[in-house]
Order: structure tokens, then sequence, then C-alpha cells
């Protein structure tokens, strides 16, 4: 059965899930606070990996600080998802493997309908589940014009740290 | 009132209701994404739809929805207190549900690897299942 699954892996050229995880948290000397997706949508293939993030999926702790997040930072009814669209760059010969590779990827994110391009470092694995994919990177609000109210910014840290955890499966 | 936790599990009235899931996804795939978004990000919703699957881990669960669109995918997420309840779903059962609408996302570029539609719910709650 695991040799089926491995031959069928082989030659399943796009992997994909509708379950992933993306994390993030903002540390200030006054606050931390975090949220968690589980519906984030990812796919790979042939070195090309894409992300789309419903943004009203983030959960948070409080009731306010979820609407605060989806109504006034995100806009999220103008702009309901973030993505990501890239290439791996490094290894320039990456072959995807049973062994955990640490990889580059360049592309574009778009956020709160903004697009910057950026490298992200991460890793992918091929597993007997499916292939194993994790990022964790940085993104700075104000590139994103993801305004932060002059009362909060003692609050809310402009760098939040972003942690991505998925597990691809072939289709 | 700044403390109060997030409703994890969504309940009151809807503030739109489908008698199916199609009559949604006939909307969001002919309506302009902007339009579709506007009027039901964040909103209750509610409809009666066929599971087609349902996975779930310590975070939560999922349940896909069967569609009457081959290439839309749609999936109800609960909070893990409810793991349970989903997880005794077979597929094909008819269910209501009443959610928290996240939205529509469509392919951009006809070389997107995310080639599907895409219409997402969370924090479900299930009103009945057959």
């Amino acid at each position: 059965m695991a040799l089926i699954f491995a031959i069928g892996q082989s030659f399943a050229q796009v992997f994909k899930t509708s379950t992933g995880e993306v994390s993030f948290i903002s540390k200030t000397d006054f606050e931390s606070f975090e949220a968690v997706n589980n519906q984030v949508s990812a796919a790979y293939s042939k070195g090309k990996l894409q992300f789309r993030v419903p943004i009203n999926s983030f959960i948070f702790e409080k009731k306010l600080m979820q609407t605060h997040f989806q109504e006034n930072y995100m806009e999220s009814a103008k702009f309901p998802n973030a993505s990501f669209k890239g290439s791996i760059i490094s290894p320039e010969d990456f072959k995807i493997s049973s062994k955990e590779q640490q990889v580059t990827v360049k592309g574009t994110f778009n956020i709160h309908g903004v697009e910057k391009e950026a490298e992200v470092v991460g890793s992918l694995q091929n597993t007997p589940d499916g292939v194993k994919l994790n990022a964790s990177f940085i993104i700075l609000l104000s590139d994103y014009q993801i305004g932060v109210p002059s009362n909060l910014t003692a609050k809310i840290s402009q760098n939040i740290d972003i942690k991505v955890d998925a597990l691809l499966l072939p289709k | 009132m700044y403390q109060n936790p997030t409703e994890l599990v969504t309940s009151g009235e809807p503030d739109i209701k489908y008698n199916t899931i199609n009559e949604l996804v006939d909307k969001g795939n002919s309506e302009i994404d902007s339009v579709f978004n506007a009027n039901h990000v964040g909103k209750k919703i509610q409809f009666h739809a066929m599971v087609e699957s349902t996975t779930s881990n310590e975070s939560g669960s999922t349940i896909f929805v069967k569609s009457n669109s081959e290439n839309t995918i749609i999936t109800a997420a609960f909070d893990a207190s409810l793991n349970k309840e989903v997880l005794e779903i077979k597929p094909s059962t008819e269910i209501d549900l009443l959610c928290i609408c996240n939205g529509i996302a469509k392919p951009e570029d006809p070389d997107d690897l995310l080639s599907e539609t895409s219409i997402t719910f969370n924090r479900c709650s299930l009103i009945n299942k057959n």
C-alpha cells in the first residue's frame, strides 16, 4: 500500500489543502496576543507555491479584538482574503524528498489589497501522509497600509510574526 | 466588554437564510466578488446542504459541503468543542448549518494552482441533521 501511495505521489503533480493553519503573534512590552486560522488553502506543484487565507477565519480570544481586526484593521468585507504566490529560488535544483529541506520562496503577498514582493523561508518534506509545509516570517503592517490607531500603537506591534503549517495531499 | 470572549459557535437569528447551499453558490458565481463579499462577509448565514466529507484535529473540525458546482470547494469550520458531533456525521447526510461567512475567492489567473472557487464558513453550529 505504501509503495502504491509513493508511486502515486510521484505522478500526482499538484498537492493541495483547504485546512492549512496560519497563526500570528503580536508582541509589545504592554500586550501580546495571537490568532489562529485553520481554513487556509494552499497548493504546491513543481516548485510553485500558493496560499489563500480567509481573513475572517482568524480566531481571537477576545470578541472586541476579533471585531476590530476584521472590520477596522483588515477591512475584511472589502479584502476578504490574503494571499501569496511564489516560486522556490533556493535551492536551485530543488526536488521534494522524504528529507525535510529548507527552501526560499520568492513571490508576491497580497494583504489588505496591497501587493508586495517578498522572500519567505520555509521547509518542505514529502511524508507518507502528504507534503508537509512549514514557514515563518514577519509582516510589517505599514507595508500593507494596515493602520493602527495612535492610542493602540503601544499594544499592537508593527511587526507581526507569522507561522504556516500545512499538510498538502496529492490531487 | 473588552474582555468578552469570541463566540466560537454561532447562535441566534441568521442575517441571511438560504434554502440550499446551491442558491448561495449560484449567487457567488453570478455576482461580482466585491458585491457578494460586501453582502456576506462577517454575516450569519443559515443554509441546508449535503455533507461530502468531514475532517478534524485538536484545533477543530471541518465539513466539506457538496454543491452543484464542480469547481467549487465549500468548507464549514467548527470549534474543537464540536469535534465529536461533527465526526459522527456521515457523508451524504443532509444538514442545516448556521455559520459566519468568510466570503468567496475565485482563481485570479488561468495558471493558478488554487484553481477552484472557494467559499468558506467558520464558527459554525449544527442546527439540524437528517
